[in-house]
C-alpha cells in the first residue's frame, strides 16, 4: 500500500507543468517535495487526491487508480487523506471550529457527540485552543494555516498531504508544526507528502526528499542523500545558490 | 487581422462565450438536479439559501414593482383617451404586470442581486481554493453549493414574482383612485375582465424558469472563475449580463410556446 | 437566528400562495364559498357568451356562467349559471345574453320574461329537467341578442320603407294629414336619431361589420336620395284628385308600415322602445288613411304647412350624415382590441 505516481502529464493550455512526473511513496514514511515556485509542487499534490486529472500516466493510491476512478470513489478516497492547502483555503462563512469539524460530519461511523471532543483536541494540536468560534476573517495568516492544518488531521486520515505547512510561521511555531508532523507519523502511522521551501524543516521531518525541476523529479533520496548530491541542480536549490544551477539545463 | 474585421471577430467571440456559459451552466443545472439524490449535503442549506435568494430579495422587488404599477396606471390612462373607457386601465396595470413585468422585471432585478451575490460567493470560494478543500473532504461541492441554490431559486422566484405583482396591481389601483379619475370599482372591472387563471400559473411557470436560470449561471460562472480578485469581478458581471439575456429570451420562447 | 430565518421563508412562502390562490379567485369573481345554486337555461345560441362570464339580475352580478354544452341533439345550448343562493328569482324568468360593456365579454342578464314579449324566448315543454353534472334548480328559457351586423340590417330595412312611404306620399294629403305627417315625420326623426344612437353604442362587434356596413350603407343612401326627390315632388301635388287611388296607396304604406314593425321586434332592448315610438307613429299614418277615406279635408292645404317638406329632408339628411360618420370615423364602430 502506498501512493504512486507514473510518468504523469499535465499542461495548463500551452503550458506544461508536470513532463512524466514519477514518484513512489512508502507507507508510513513522510516524503518532502522541493522545487522552485511555480515549478508544479502544489499541482503534482492535487492529482493525488483528483483535484486536477492527469493529461496521461497513472496514478495509484492504495489499490485504486485515481485517474480512472469515478466520481464516488474518488470522494471515498478522500476520506482516507487529509490535505492542508497552500493558503488554508478555510471556508469563511464557518467558524474555525465547524471548519475544523466539517469532514468528520462526512463520516458515516463517526458519532455526531463525538464532534466537538475531536475538534477541541485537534485545535490543541496545532496550539489554536479557545479559538474555535472565530471566523477565519478574525485569524492571522499563520493562525489559519493552522487551522487548515487541524482540520486535514481532524478525521485521522491514512495519508496527510502539506502543502507548505510552515510558510510564513514564525521559528517557534514551524517548529510545533514539525513536531506535529513526526509524531502523526510515528505515533500514528500517516503517511506524510510535505512541499517545504524551509530546508531546516525538510532535513528534520523527512525520512525521503525529493526535488522537483522542469516537471520530473531530478533526485530522490534520504535527507544525507539529498544533502550529499553532486547535483548541481540540487546542490544549488538547496543551498541556495543561483549559480551553481545557470546553464545547467537538461 | 485587419482593423475592419475585429468589430465582427468581437461580436463572433461574445456569441460564442455567451453560448459556452450557456452550455456550462446547463451542465451544471443538470448535475445539480442528478445531485438532488444527496439530501445529507444539501438539505441543510435549502432553508438559509431560500431566505438569501427568496426572502431578502422580496424588499428590492417590491419596490420595482410597487413603481412599475403606478407608472402603468398613469401611462395606461394617458394612453387611452378618447373612446376607450378609463377601465381599462385596470385590464391593462393586472394584465402587464402579471403576464410581462412582473416575472421579467423582478427575474431581472434578482440577477443582479441573487446571480451576482452566488457568482461572487462561489467565485471566492473558487478562487481560495474553498471548493478544492470541500473536494478533498469528500463534499461534493455541486451538492453542497448548487443544488440547495437552484433549488431555493426554483422555489423562492415564483414567491417572491407573484408578491411584486400583487403589490403592482396594487400600487396602479391606489394610483388610479389618488391620481387618476378612475373608481376602485372601475378599476376592478377592468382588472376582472381579461383576466384569465391561467395568466398566474404562466407567471409561475416563467419565474420558475427565471430561477434555476438566475441561480445555475450564478453558480457556473463562480465555479469556473480563474484568477483572483479580478476574476470574481469578471465572473459577477458576466453571470449578471448572460442570466439576464437568457432571461429575455426565455421570456419571448415562453410567450411563443404557451400563448400561442 | 436558524429559526427567524425558517419562520420568514414560511412566511413568504405562505403570503406569496395565499396571494395566488385567493388573488386568482377574487379577479374570477369567486364568491368565497357564499351557498349558491344553479340554473339552467336552454337557447337557440349563446352568441360571444363564454365559461366565467358575469351572470346580473337587475343590473347586480349575482353569479357565473359555469358550463355552456350543446344539447345532445344538437338543438339548442344548455348554459348552467352558478348563482348565489339567496337572490329570489321571478317565476317567469328567461335569461338574456348580450354585451356587458363596448369592449368586454359578454353577460347573462335574468329578466322577467313579461317585460320582454318580443323576444323568442323557446318554450320549454313542461318538466324539462336540469342535466349534466351541475343538475340542479330550475330550467329557464333564454334568447341571445342578436349582433351589430343584424342592427345594420334593420337600419337599411328602415330606410328602404321610409323611401317607399314617401313615395306614396306623393298622392294625397288635407291639412289634418299634413299636421298629422309633420308630428309622424318628427317621431321618424326621433327614430334615426335612436337608430344612430344604438349603432354608436353597439358598436362591440363591428370587426367584421365595416364590410357590410359600407354596402349596406350605400343602399340607405339611395334610399335616402330617392325619398328626397319624392319630397320635392310633393310641392306639385295640389291638383291631384285622384283620391280612391290615394286611398289604396295608403292601405299598402301602412300594410307595409305593419310589416317593419314585424320586421324590426325583438333587436335590442333600445331598439324596441324605438319600435314602440316607430308603432305610434305608424298608428297616426293608418289615421290619416281612415281620414282620407272618409272623404274629410283637402288636399290643397296639404302645403300650406311647408314645413313638412323640410321637416322630411332633415330625417333624410339625419341618415346622411350617420352613413358619413360611419364612412369617415369606422374606428368608433370598430372593436378596439388591445390584447
Ligand atoms: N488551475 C491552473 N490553471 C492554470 N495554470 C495553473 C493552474 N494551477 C497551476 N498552474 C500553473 O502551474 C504552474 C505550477 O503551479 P504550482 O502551484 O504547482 O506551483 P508550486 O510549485 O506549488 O509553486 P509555489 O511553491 O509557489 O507554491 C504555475 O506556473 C501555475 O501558473
Ligand atoms: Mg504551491
Amino acid at each position: 500500500m502506498s501512493i504512486k505516481m507514473v510518468n504523469v502529464h499535465r499542461a495548463f493550455g500551452e503550458k506544461e507543468v508536470l513532463k512524466g512526473f514519477s514518484l513512489e511513496i512508502q507507507d508510513g514514511t513522510t516524503t518532502t517535495i522541493i522545487g522552485g515556485s511555480g515549478s508544479g509542487k502544489s499541482v503534482a499534490l492535487k492529482h493525488i487526491v483528483g483535484l486536477l486529472r492527469p493529461d496521461e500516466g497513472n496514478i495509484w493510491v492504495d489499490e485504486d487508480n485515481v485517474s480512472r476512478l469515478d466520481q464516488e470513489s474518488v470522494y471515498r478516497l478522500r476520506q482516507r487523506v487529509g490535505y492542508v492547502f497552500q493558503f488554508a483555503a478555510l471556508f469563511d462563512s464557518m467558524t474555525i471550529a465547524e471548519n475544523v469539524g466539517l469532514g468528520l460530519r462526512r463520516m458515516s461511523d463517526f458519532p455526531s457527540e463525538g464532534i466537538p471532543d475531536r475538534v477541541e483536541e485537534c485545535l490543541h494540536l496545532v496550539d489554536l485552543d479557545g479559538y474555535g468560534e472565530r471566523l477565519p476573517s478574525q485569524l492571522s495568516g499563520g493562525q489559519r494555516k493552522r487551522a487548515g492544518l487541524a482540520r486535514a488531521i481532524a478525521t485521522k486520515p491514512k495519508y496527510i498531504l502539506y502543502d507548505e505547512p510552515t510558510t510564513g510561521l514564525d521559528p517557534v511555531t514551524t517548529a510545533v508544526i514539525d513536531e506535529l508532523i513526526v509524531r502523526m507519523s510515528e505515533e500514528l502511522g500517516v503517511t506524510g507528502v510535505v512541499i517545504s521551501h524551509d530546508m531546516k524543516s525538510v532535513f528534520r521531518i523527512s525520512d525521503r526528499v525529493a526535488m522537483l525541476y522542469d516537471g520530473v523529479i531530478r533526485e530522490e533520496g534520504t535527507p544525507d542523500q539529498i544533502q550529499g548530491s553532486d547535483d548541481p541542480i540540487v546542490r544549488g536549490f538547496i543551498e541556495g545558490r543561483p549559480e551553481l544551477m545557470e546553464g545547467q539545463q537538461t | 487581422m485587419s482593423s475592419f474585421l475585429a468589430p465582427i471577430r468581437m461580436v463572433g467571440r461574445g456569441a460564442l462565450q455567451a453560448l459556452t456559459a450557456v452550455g456550462r451552466a446547463g451542465y451544471l443545472g443538470t448535475d445539480a438536479v442528478r445531485a438532488l439524490r444527496k439530501v445529507d449535503l444539501w438539505g441543510p442549506h435549502l432553508v438559509p439559501q431560500m431566505s438569501r435568494i427568496g426572502v431578502e430579495s422580496v424588499p428590492i422587488a417590491l419596490f420595482i414593482s410597487m413603481f412599475t404599477g403606478v407608472v402603468l396606471a398613469l401611462q395606461a390612462s394617458y394612453t387611452l383617451t378618447g373612446q376607450v373607457p378609463l377601465y381599462f386601465v385596470g385590464a391593462l396595470v393586472g394584465k402587464t404586470m402579471i403576464l410581462e413585468l412582473g416575472p421579467v422585471l423582478t427575474g431581472l432585478a434578482l440577477s443582479g442581486r441573487v446571480g451576482a451575490n452566488i457568482a461572487a460567493e462561489i467565485g471566492t470560494m473558487r478562487v481560495t481554493e474553498q471548493i478544492d478543500a470541500l473536494e478533498t473532504l469528500a463534499y461534493d461541492p455541486v451538492a453542497y453549493l448548487v443544488t440547495p441554490r437552484v433549488l431555493a431559486g426554483a422555489i423562492m422566484f415564483p414567491m417572491v414574482v407573484i408578491l411584486s405583482i400583487a403589490i403592482g396591481i396594487a400600487a396602479g389601483w391606489g394610483t388610479s383612485m389618488a391620481l387618476l379619475d378612475i373608481t376602485s370599482t372601475e378599476f376592478i372591472k377592468g382588472l376582472r375582465l381579461f383576466f384569465d387563471p391561467w395568466d398566474i400559473q404562466f407567471a409561475a411557470i416563467k419565474s420558475i424558469t427565471f430561477g434555476v436560470t438566475v441561480t445555475a449561471v450564478g453558480c457556473s460562472f463562480g465555479f469556473h472563475t480563474r484568477g483572483g480578485a479580478e476574476g470574481v469581478g469578471q465572473a459577477t458581471t458576466r453571470a449578471v449580463v448572460i442570466s439576464s439575456m437568457i432571461i429575455l429570451v426565455l421570456d419571448a420562447f415562453w410567450a411563443a410556446v404557451l400563448l400561442s | 437566528m436558524r429559526e427567524g430565518r425558517e419562520l420568514l421563508v414560511g412566511f413568504v412562502i405562505i403570503a406569496a400562495v395565499t396571494a395566488a390562490v385567493v388573488g386568482t379567485l377574487w379577479l374570477q369573481g369567486s364568491n368565497f364559498g357564499r351557498p349558491t345554486t344553479t340554473v339552467q337555461t336552454l337557447l337557440a345560441s349563446v352568441g360571444q357568451l363564454t365559461q366565467g362570464n358575469a351572470v346580473t339580475y337587475r343590473g347586480v352580478r349575482i353569479g357565473t356562467v359555469e358550463a355552456i354544452e350543446v344539447e345532445p341533439g344538437g338543438a339548442s345550448v344548455r348554459v348552467s349559471l352558478l348563482l348565489q343562493e339567496n337572490v329570489g328569482l321571478p317565476d317567469d324568468a328567461a335569461v338574456v345574453l348580450g354585451p356587458e360593456s363596448l369592449f368586454g365579454a359578454w353577460q347573462a342578464e335574468i329578466v322577467s320574461r313579461q317585460n320582454y314579449p318580443r323576444y323568442p324566448f323557446p318554450e320549454l315543454p313542461a318538466g324539462t329537467l336540469p342535466t349534466g353534472p351541475h343538475a340542479v334548480g330550475p330550467v329557464i328559457p333564454g334568447y341571445a341578442l342578436p349582433e351589430l351586423s343584424r342592427l345594420t340590417a334593420s337600419a337599411e330595412e328602415i330606410s328602404l320603407n321610409v323611401a317607399e312611404l314617401s313615395e306614396r306620399f306623393e298622392v294625397a294629403f288635407n291639412q289634418e294629414t299634413a299636421d298629422n305627417l309633420t308630428s309622424a315625420i318628427t317621431n321618424l326623426e326621433a327614430i334615426t336619431q335612436e337608430v344612430r344612437a344604438l349603432v354608436q353604442t353597439q358598436s362591440e362587434v363591428a370587426g367584421a361589420i365595416i364590410a357590410n356596413a359600407d354596402s349596406t350603407l350605400i343602399e340607405i343612401v339611395s334610399a335616402a336620395r330617392a325619398a328626397r326627390n319624392t319630397f320635392t315632388r310633393v310641392d306639385g301635388l295640389f291638383e291631384d284628385t285622384e283620391i280612391d287611388s290615394i286611398v289604396a296607396n295608403i292601405s299598402a304604406v301602412t300594410a307595409d308600415l305593419a310589416l317593419i314593425t314585424e320586421g324590426l321586434s325583438g333587436e335590442d332592448e333600445g331598439l324596441a322602445a324605438t319600435l314602440e315610438r316607430a308603432d305610434s307613429a305608424f298608428t297616426r299614418v293608418d289615421r290619416i288613411a281612415a281620414r282620407i277615406e272618409s272623404g274629410e279635408g283637402s288636399l290643397g292645404r296639404l302645403l300650406a304647412d311647408s314645413t313638412l317638406a323640410v321637416r322630411a329632408e332633415e330625417v333624410l339628411l339625419q341618415l346622411d350624415l350617420l352613413l358619413q360618420d360611419v364612412r369617415e370615423n369606422p374606428r368608433r364602430y370598430v372593436r378596439l382590441s388591445i390584447f
